[in-house]
């Protein structure tokens, strides 16, 4: 009979550290789960409790939960006008901004342009980037005005477009130049012209690079709000995240209409990443191995 | 492709973005010639919250009555003062009517961003009415010192009030009868001061709150803000007591965190039966203390005008939201009409069935109304002891951040009461100086 074989006190200790380690990463991960997902959690549930309920004491879970403050918040208070107008400017807004992006980014990226003129494009396109939005609010709000489109969404989405342009430019820098620019010239050799092979070529093997760009540029220009505010001044144009900051009253925080507005603010993006994660991944990730 | 030439390139440009640009111009020229016929849509800027609530419930009637859609576009408050003044500079037309808060009127007046409502419109004061309500909309102020650059204009009456706010006081009427000045006020925050109920509430937040709620006692104690010839008084003997008082013995019974509270803070720790007493705006009373769904201590708590301080005066202060109509409305005489409507006794009888604070002696001294509105008594008296108003210029936004920083500092604890006014004296010197007053 053979005698059983007691564990090494080394590899035990190393089990141990193992086990240890684990349960810290865990705990890490744990925690900074419950500090991202708790704001979330309470967000949607105070958006289920009444003004009545808001006045007792708190509580972790809705005792009757109701869908009250959404309906006051979309029907009573018209925020559905200004859900559309977000719609409408963020939509808008990727259009011209891809657009234009195209326009920018196809001859640097597929035509032979001198090297400083590509590089001139890209920096001219990054400095807009870090410009403050702050610093121009004004002399904006006065171009506006003698353009007579203040109080118009066409407004805002021109100003989104501009803010937006350099970070699509880059984003499908990476993406065009990432397509073999043999399959074009096959294109134009079958005889096809620019334009045809621009259109049945290039743009569907761009497809997840323009849905990544989309994505992105329409989450940032939803959540604008220093713009929305100072070039609107009605329903009319006024953009979800004006109406929002209206529900701080100066007698009354109206919690749970802000919380209801919140997850509404919160739905369209998210609903968005959902469907175009896989997108997102490549959009983000695409051009970061090989630089041309 | 026709190949262009440089000029002829240049050319097409310039006639293009002519196009482009003056078209929205042309549409906007369009819908002014449809427009000045028959006005069918007033917009009126206003506050959110309980002061435009009621505003917005009974504009369904002028619609029915009239034709004309009012429609009503909220801002929180310093959202709404800065749209107002963005939108004056601009004369834009976007507003045909706009809410005022009544420190505001310096501002907007000397702007010349209003429309006036006497010359233009033929409006004259009703002796149902109280005076002061007539005077705070009126630009250059009847009374009290006048800004150096204002002194030659003519009076005019830019605004008129539609909610009728004077700061007032408020007490648990159920533990105790209503204190007659402010040591009263000071014994009974003592007596009733207990875990988890706050003997005195003191909105502490800095600037426009601090500064609303500590004025009424700085001047029921004798201090001011300016004396007649503007010169600044914040550092005088009796400012400092005030402020003394305030900051140091009502504190020691007053909620944690202080420096933080709002009113929408207050309100609701006196609506749940955390507090005893505080100043308050008849905005809270309606919307949050007296509103049965949400207060616990409705019928529990009474209302009475600011108690005295030493100088044997009890001062509210005028905290009014008055409706005027910008220079740039194309619809001022529609904007106008509906203005009268507003003030027309059966129109803010139902007003007030929808929360609204009326303006009219005969409503607010109304028995049946009275007894719904526990407030209207304290309002009345209010109004007839003649409130005072924040001093009439244009720089008050700058001297109430000065004040209400220097002031929310010593609520904190982070300045002595002496230093505080010092600091807010001395730049508030400053401010008047490089605004040409002879401070």
């Amino acid at each position: 009979m053979q005698a059983p074989t007691l564990p090494s006190p080394r590899g035990g200790g190393k089990r141990l550290a193992i086990a240890l380690r684990l349960i810290l990463i865990v705990a890490g991960l744990g925690m900074a789960a419950f500090l991202y997902a708790f704001p979330l959690y309470w967000l949607i549930a105070t958006s289920l409790k009444s003004k009545p309920e808001l006045y007792q004491s708190i509580t972790l879970f809705p005792r009757h939960p109701t869908l009250e403050p959404y309906f006051s918040v979309l029907v009573d208070r018209g925020f559905w006008v200004l859900l559309r107008n977000s719609v409408i400017v963020c939509a808008a807004t990727v259009l011209v901004t891809l657009a234009v992006g195209l326009v920018i980014t196809y001859p640097i990226t597929r035509l032979s342009v001198p090297p400083r003129l590509r590089v001139g494009v890209l920096n001219w396109a990054l400095s807009l980037r870090f410009l403050p939005p702050v610093a121009v609010v004004v002399p904006y709000f006065a171009i506006v005005r003698t353009l007579q489109i203040y109080n118009q969404p066409i407004a805002l989405i021109g100003i989104y477009s501009l803010f937006n342009l350099p970070f699509a430019i880059w984003m499908l820098k990476g993406f065009l130049a990432e397509i073999p620019l043999e399959l074009e010239e096959a294109a134009l050799v079958d005889g096809a012209n620019r334009w045809t092979s621009f259109r049945r070529v290039l743009l569907p093997l761009a497809a997840p690079g323009l849905m990544a760009a989309a994505t992105i540029v329409f989450t940032f220009a939803w959540s604008e709000f220093l713009f929305a505010l100072i070039l609107t001044a009605t329903p009319q144009s006024q953009t979800f995240p004006v109406g929002v900051q209206g529900l701080v009253t100066q007698f009354e925080i109206i919690w749970n209409d802000m919380a209801a507005s919140g997850v509404i603010a919160m739905s369209v993006p998210l609903v968005l990443m959902v469907v175009a994660r896989k997108y997102l991944v490549a959009g983000l990730t695409f051009g970061v191995i090989r630089e041309k | 492709m026709q190949r262009i030439s440089r000029r002829e390139f240049v050319k097409r440009t310039a006639v293009t973005g002519a196009a482009f640009t003056s078209f929205p111009a042309l549409l906007a020229a369009c819908g002014e010639s449809t427009g000045a016929n028959k006005v069918s849509k007033l917009v009126v800027a206003a506050v959110q919250g309980n002061e435009d609530g009621p505003l917005k419930k009974v504009v369904g009637n002028y619609k029915s009555q009239t034709g004309i859609e009012v429609q009503i576009v909220e801002f929180p408050y310093d959202s709404l003062f800065s749209k107002l003044v963005t939108t004056f500079q601009a004369n834009d037309s976007s507003y045909d009517l706009c809410m005022m808060d009544d420190p505001w009127m310096p501002k907007f007046g000397t702007m010349g961003a209003l429309q006036p409502l006497d010359s233009n419109f033929g409006f004259t004061r009703d002796s149902d009415i109280p005076t002061v309500v007539y005077d705070v909309g009126t630009w250059p102020p009847p009374h009290g010192p006048v800004p150096p650059t204002e002194q030659s204009k003519a009076k005019h009456l830019y605004g008129i009030t539609i909610v009728g706010n004077v700061e007032m006081f408020m007490y648990r009427s159920d533990k105790s009868s209503a204190p007659n000045s402010w040591d009263d006020v000071l014994k009974n925050a003592a007596k009733y001061n207990a875990a988890n109920f706050y003997g005195y509430v003191i909105r502490g937040k800095a600037t426009n709150p601090v500064s609303s709620d500590s004025l009424p006692i700085l001047w029921s104690f004798g201090g001011n803000v300016f004396d007649d010839s503007w010169k600044v008084q914040l550092d005088s003997a009796d400012s400092i007591t005030a402020v003394d008082f305030l900051t140091r013995k009502l504190k020691q019974y007053a909620e944690p965190g202080a420096a933080n509270f709002d009113a929408a803070e207050r309100s609701q720790a006196m609506a749940t039966g955390k507090a005893y007493q505080s100043t308050v705006w008849p905005g809270e009373i309606t919307g949050i203390v007296e509103d049965p769904s949400v207060s616990q201590v409705k019928g529990k708590v009474a209302y009475i005008p600011i108690p005295q301080g030493p100088s044997g005066k009890g001062l509210g202060m005028m905290g009014n939201w008055l409706l005027g109509i910008p220079k740039g409305s194309k619809n001022g005489p529609a904007a106008a009409d509906f203005i009268k409507w507003m003030l027309k006794a059966d129109n803010m009888r139902n007003y007030v069935a929808q929360g609204g604070i009326p303006i009219r002696k005969s409503i607010l001294n109304d028995a049946s109304l009275a007894a719904a509105n526990p407030y209207f008594k304290a309002l009345a008296a209010s109004f007839d002891a003649g409130p005072n108003w924040r001093p009439r210029t244009d720089q008050w936004g700058a001297v109430e951040t000065s004040y209400g920083t220097a002031m929310n500092a010593a609520v904190a604890g982070q300045l002595t009461p002496q230093a505080a006014m010092q600091q807010a004296a001395s730049q508030i010197r400053a401010t008047m100086k490089g605004a040409g007053y002879p401070s």
